[in-house]
């Protein structure tokens, strides 16, 4: 994907943490710590990072943090084929289980009380899961808006600010590949988008 | 076992053994786990069992792993507690610490933990690199130790760095079948090297010995071919024959066994799962966790000793488990002062093995810092 | 593949690999003697079906995974052998080993 993006002559600056985004003249100037860049629309699709930025735009996108842990299992000759919600065995053959939601900031860490009952919840569920080795464990921060659903929005006092995010990047990427694009770059609300709008959040 | 330890110390190799060694002067409750049989790390690799079991072995590896003898003996007559066949498997920042040995899963907490887990053999990933017959050479090394096996076929070694050639140098003299060794190294490399070669000249021992590793290989006949390209290795149920360019031109040579090298870089994984701040060196191409001069970490509680902090070898590694101790019972409260020495001032009495372990371990991060070529003399 | 250097003063030791009997010494690994017994392959890739052996002989490359006196996923390069270990190459079938 990163290598297709870079073919297609778009430019990606790592390690560049945008500090302020300016609107004027019908512009944007967004300050780094070293550069500044400027462009006609800016799209905010850092997760937990996107809050504070868009209230520079004139947006005011509340978001929270939730962990999710996940188990891998040893590789084992293809079983399951159907993905169950928090169990599934993947292509290379580890089974992966997910099924934990915690309130703890920003600790992105693995606990061995939340691996016990993950451990648990998949032996209930398949009994015979119990013979695999464990491999391995991650644990991430799920990016969660007030209602749980996207949040899609351009900023009205700042045309041309877009605000992009959800927690499910990979379930939602035929859309975020599809119309989301289309709406940035035409400026023409889809049908039935102004439901994403994180206005809704307002009191 | 107790439920918690002042210093728990995951490894028993030259860093784990020499910390254990002198944490166990101080009066502080020391638990060492390891996941290997017996204490030796890698290095000193089953070094109690090849002394009582295989001696002809034992003389064959020669002084550098002889050396290993009088540390796990030390360690062993301290009567330092000592879990082997112990995987850590979590550390949880609370300070417990959770361990499998024997099929079962168990828990204990410490104050301080020291991570002595040491390096690995980098994996060189080449087309082919799964066939049974293709092995580390650091791996034979280690096999030779563990088991006192040795490759019974043909063997080509290929790679760079100076584990390759001693690898080599005990197979010929355990008079294994050598086809040729490949060196992976660029000519242009050695250009490089030159403007270090005065500060290497400092630590001449080591480069003599490369030299008579090398000189050992021409001597048993073993062709060198330099500067080799796309090595890889053939066959269909295991390793049949080892492929590469030289010069331009397509070689091979069919053997059943092919050692590759390239260089040895930390462990990283218990550091990492600790949350532990990592730099990447560029010189040597590993990460290494960033570790003060007495070895602590970014974590609170949480140091590192030997090869896992940076690759220098089993007697630096031993200088580092030294120091790492007095650090953990300064910190402990069980030694009520560290005076620090900053060569060339020489202040302050200690006994003669602490005042060079500070001086080499001083001077060795000066180096680090400066990002020189950083080969040392022995104490 | 592999051959002992020379004969180890210690005692001469049965494992079984797969019921069948195997010549091994005091004092080296499983992986070893099975090696030096003329087992080439220790066990094949769950999904490619390939041949493996070990490659690092030291616990962090899981290529010589074996079931060991019934426990699973045991890293026999690490493990020493003793009498009458009863050794398997790992169950494929999901759910059937011992």
């Amino acid at each position: 994907m990163l290598d297709s993006f870079k073919k297609s002559g778009n430019l990606h600056f790592p390690e560049q943490q945008v500090e302020t985004i300016i609107f004027r003249n019908n512009c944007f100037e967004v300050q780094t710590k070293s550069e500044r860049f400027s462009a006609k629309k800016v799209v905010l699709a850092c997760g937990l990072g996107i809050s504070k930025l868009a209230l520079q735009v004139g947006l005011e996108v509340p978001l929270r943090p939730q962990r999710g842990q996940i188990l891998v299992t040893e590789r084992t000759r293809p079983m399951l084929v159907q993905p169950f919600v928090t169990i599934r065995q993947t292509g290379e053959g580890s089974f992966m289980i997910g099924a934990s939601h915690e309130e703890v900031g920003l600790d992105s860490g693995t606990t061995t009380q939340e691996m016990r009952r993950l451990a648990q919840h998949a032996v209930n569920v398949f009994p015979q899961l119990s013979s695999l080795q464990l491999v391995r464990c991650w644990g991430a921060l799920r990016i969660l808006t007030p209602d749980t659903k996207p949040v899609y929005a351009e900023s009205a006092s700042c045309p041309g600010a877009f605000v992009v995010t959800s927690h499910s990047g990979i379930t939602l990427a035929p859309l975020h590949a599809g119309i989301i694009p289309r709406w940035i770059v035409e400026g023409k609300t889809p049908v039935g988008f102004e439901q994403f709008h994180s206005r809704r959040f307002d009191a | 076992m107790k439920e918690i330890y002042d210093l728990l110390i995951i490894g028993a190799g030259p860093a784990g053994l020499a910390a254990a060694i002198e944490a166990a002067k101080h009066k502080i409750s020391v638990l060492v786990l390891d996941e290997q049989s017996e204490a030796g790390g890698q290095i000193y690799r089953s070094i109690r069992t090849t002394q009582s079991l295989r001696p002809e072995t034992y003389a064959l590896l020669g002084p550098d792993y002889q050396h290993g003898e009088n540390l796990e003996k030390t360690f062993r007559e301290a009567g330092i507690e000592f879990l082997a066949g112990a995987s850590v498997w979590q550390v949880e920042p609370d300070r417990a610490l959770h361990f499998l040995r024997n099929g079962k899963s168990q828990k204990v907490s410490y104050r301080r933990l020291l991570a002595a887990t040491g390096a690995l053999e980098r994996p060189v990933a080449i087309p082919g690199w799964t066939l049974p017959g293709v092995m580390g050479a650091a791996a034979a090394d280690v096999l030779l130790k563990s088991s006192g096996a040795v490759p019974s076929g043909k063997v080509v070694l290929a790679g760079s760095g100076p584990l390759l050639w001693l690898a080599a140098s005990r197979l010929v003299s355990a008079e294994v079948k050598i086809l040729a060794v490949l060196e992976t190294t660029k000519y242009a490399y050695y250009l490089q090297a030159l403007p270090y070669l005065p500060q290497a000249l400092r630590a001449a021992e080591y480069l003599l010995k490369g030299l008579r590793l090398k000189r050992q290989i021409r001597r048993a006949g073993i062709p060198v071919f330099s500067g080799i390209r796309q090595l890889r290795a053939e066959g269909a149920q295991k390793l049949e024959a080892v492929h590469f360019d030289h010069r331009g031109q397509s070689k091979n040579f069919e053997a059943e066994t092919l050692l590759i090298h390239e260089g040895i870089v930390p462990n990283t994984q218990l550091t990492r799962q600790l949350g532990c701040e990592h730099r990447w060196y560029e010189r040597q191409r590993y990460w290494h966790p960033l570790l003060d001069e007495w070895g602590n970490s970014s974590v609170d509680g949480v140091a590192v000793a030997g090869d896992g902090g940076i690759v220098a070898g089993a007697l630096i590694a031993e200088a580092s488990g030294h120091l790492s101790a007095l650090e953990a019972a300064f910190q402990l409260g069980a030694i009520q002062k560290i005076i620090e020495i900053r060569p060339p001032k020489l202040t302050v009495k200690l006994s003669g093995i602490i005042k060079r372990c500070v001086l080499f371990w001083n001077s060795y991060f000066r180096q680090i810092r400066k990002s020189s070529f950083h080969l040392r003399r022995t104490l | 593949m592999l051959k002992r250097l020379r004969n180890s003063k210690g005692k001469n030791i049965t494992i079984w690999f797969e019921e069948k009997p195997i010549s091994a010494q005091e004092g080296e690994s499983v992986a070893s003697a099975l090696l030096c017994a003329g087992v080439e392959d220790l066990r094949t890739a769950p999904l490619s079906g390939a041949s493996r052996a070990p490659y690092c002989w030291m616990g962090v490359c899981f290529e010589c995974l074996l079931e060991i006196d019934g426990q699973p996923n045991r890293q026999s390069c690490l493990i020493p052998v003793q009498e009458g270990m009863r050794i398997r190459r790992p169950a494929l079938n999901f759910g059937e080993s011992a």
